[in-house]
């Protein structure tokens, strides 16, 4: 059997045992662990398997995940989406549609201290959804709005899959979030002109809501300030030098956790977020475990280094080529979740985008770039029918709208999606001005 | 089918997530596992604020904690394995549901009781090499390079909670009921 060929099976192992229901990263390592004794034997697999766990978890940039979580689900308890909603609802809520454009400022927000978009949606459907059916808003534009927005809380920075993506390829945090900031902006204002759309094909989907006085917008202002200040702290920090990733998710945990007290979060809440935390966090490491498994059977079978001559050889331009991984990546966007979709594909695309040349970017700029694109096509997965995870949470929550219509109040957000990945393929500076100015 | 376990005011694994098995070792399980991952999350909240306090004395003192970093990664370690046996109970490893969600109820159980076996067993294999990494690290007598602690602690530390990962995963695959329970509660923390 060739490495590409014993690569493939290795994968397509993987992604049946996942398809029966195997837990994702017990998939992987099973898939892993079978390429290790073809290739090697079984007794290099149980050397292997000795320092693993121990390596994998005694690793100081990786505490940076649970400290992200904890800073996430602080803010969920403390109820900072509320501050938030308040705080652009003063702004906006007098504008047709108004509700809905709170919302995205709220979700843009709170992503900027949560990690998750899952969370994000979740908590953000919580708050805004009774406010905007309290006003008449329709389902499709409440639970859409909430489902689309959540999304920004994996693309603006901290972001938990931009950190895993960082870790596995070497790339640093602090520019991957910089170059998040850009295509963030974007999704922003394309969610914005989205609400606007759904407003203008049904005027009745958002009456506009009371004017807010400028003594409440200013109270509203001071209320989120802090917030704003944390998110601050440890962007500037990270990409300013003045700490690492790790520090300065540790500093932006703390500080959620006591601005979450302040804002009356109390034992039960606390222990809440310590459980959460414990669940995501475990959920990410056993993946991680289970995709190191899988990587050290790939590299026996120099399967990538395979794939990417093939592709040489052919002539395909390159540009093509990373235009059929996006595809791939919306492809399995719609049925697997983001995480384990970045630490099963990245391992294999990373390496093939790194050989190539594109629009001449430089090794780093080409590599902060595809994580960017990777990330921002992860994101539109969650709320791709038909498994969009973000539009089944929000639906759950919001039980009485269908979730057809949640679908379709999707769509004007997954059609700006579509064009900002299409923009940033097309020109990568959206993401790498920043990194070069700064 | 009675319940061993039942809410104590308010404050049981179930209160948090985890659903009401239908036994005393499912009951024991969720708590234990409840309490390692509170105690697990909580060491890593103290080294937040360990590295909170190492920041302020680097920048205004000139000071920091000495080996702050061989500190995290200990601690990461034992605290990071504590949480697996809390994530698995409660439903929060990743499947992917596609295939088998039109399928009958009992073949989506059946297939995750295999799941679950297969978990356990990893977890356990795990656990079985990292006890071989403790014995060798132990003869070895390796350390932390600032502090000198010895390494075979923290990597004997990590044993209970693969452990405990090993036997939740088991539980699930062969109680009765136990994966439909979970199933439930964690539609309705949804």
């Amino acid at each position: 059997m060739t490495g590409v060929s014993l690569g493939l099976s290795l994968i397509g192992l993987s992604i049946g045992l996942i398809l029966l229901r195997v837990p994702i990263a017990i998939a992987m390592f099973i898939g892993g662990a079978t390429g290790f004794v073809y290739s090697l034997g079984f007794p290099p697999l149980l050397n292997w398997l000795k320092a693993v766990t121990y390596s994998r978890l005694a690793n100081f940039d990786l505490i940076v995940v649970p400290l992200f979580l904890l800073m996430g689900q602080f803010a969920t308890q403390g109820g900072l989406s509320n501050l938030l909603f308040r705080f652009v609802n003063a702004f906006l809520g007098h504008f047709r549609g108004g509700l809905a454009l709170a919302t995205v400022g709220a979700c843009a927000g709170f992503g900027a201290i949560c990690g998750s978009s899952i969370a994000t949606a979740a908590t953000m459907t919580q708050v805004a959804y009774p406010e905007m059916r309290r006003f008449g808003y329709s389902g499709a534009l409440s639970t859409g709005t909430i489902a689309a927005g959540g999304t920004l809380g994996i693309l603006i920075p901290p972001s938990v899959p931009l950190v895993i993506f960082a870790i596995l390829t070497g790339e640093s945090i602090g520019k991957l979030f910089i170059a998040a900031i850009g295509p963030a902006v974007l999704a922003f204002l394309g969610y914005l002109l989205a609400v606007r759309y759904h407003c203008y094909r049904d005027p009745n989907a958002g009456p506009s809501g009371p004017r807010v006085s400028w003594p409440d917008r200013l109270r509203a202002t001071m209320a989120v300030l802090p917030v704003a200040i944390i998110f601050l702290v440890v962007v500037i920090s990270i990409y300013g030098g003045w700490s690492s990733a790790t520090e300065a998710s540790a500093v932006g945990a703390v500080a959620t956790a006591v601005l979450a007290w302040t804002n009356g979060m109390r034992l039960r809440g606390f222990v809440s977020s310590l459980l959460g935390t414990a669940q995501g966090s475990a959920m990410i490491f056993l993946i991680l475990i289970g995709a190191d498994m899988l990587n050290s059977a790939l590299a026996f079978t120099n399967m990538t280094a395979g794939i990417t001559q093939w592709i040489t050889e052919s002539g395909f331009s390159p540009l093509v080529v990373v235009a059929v991984i996006i595809l791939i990546y919306i492809g399995l966007g719609c049925v697997m979740e983001s995480m384990s979709m970045i630490v099963l594909t990245v391992p294999i695309f990373y390496p093939m985008i790194m050989k190539f040349d594109l629009w001449g970017l430089s090794p780093d700029e080409k590599s902060i770039w595809f994580g960017i694109l990777a990330l921002m096509v992860v994101e539109i997965g969650l709320i791709t029918p038909p498994v969009g995870l973000n539009a089944f949470v929000v639906n759950r929550l919001a039980r009485n709208v269908p979730l057809a219509d949640t679908f379709r109040g999707v769509m004007p957000f997954l059609t700006t999606d579509l064009m900002r990945v299409v923009l940033l393929f097309l020109f990568p500076s959206l993401s790498l001005f920043l990194v070069r100015l700064l | 089918m009675s319940t061993s376990e039942t809410p104590t005011a308010g404050w049981g694994a179930v209160d948090f997530g985890a659903p009401v098995y239908p036994d005393r070792l499912g009951g024991s399980l969720a708590s234990t596992a409840m309490v390692l991952a509170i105690v697990g999350v909580a060491i890593i909240g103290l080294l937040a604020c360990m590295l909170c306090v190492t920041i302020v004395a680097r920048k205004l003192l000139g000071w920091q904690v000495t080996g702050d970093h061989e500190i995290v990664q200990v601690f990461a370690a034992v605290s990071l394995s504590m949480l697996f046996p809390w994530c698995h109970l409660t439903g929060g490893n990743v499947i992917v549901d596609l295939l088998t969600s039109g399928l009958p109820r009992s073949v989506n159980i059946l297939l995750d009781r295999i799941g679950s076996l297969l978990l356990g067993a990893v977890a356990l294999l795990l656990t079985w090499r990292t006890g071989v990494l403790v014995e060798q690290t132990y003869s070895r007598g390796a350390f932390t390079p600032l502090l000198a602690w010895p390494l075979w602690v923290p990597q004997l530390l990590m044993l209970p909670g693969l452990l405990l990962t090993s036997v939740v995963g088991v539980y699930l695959a062969l109680a009765p009921r136990a994966l439909a329970l979970r199933d439930e509660s964690t539609e309705q923390a949804l």
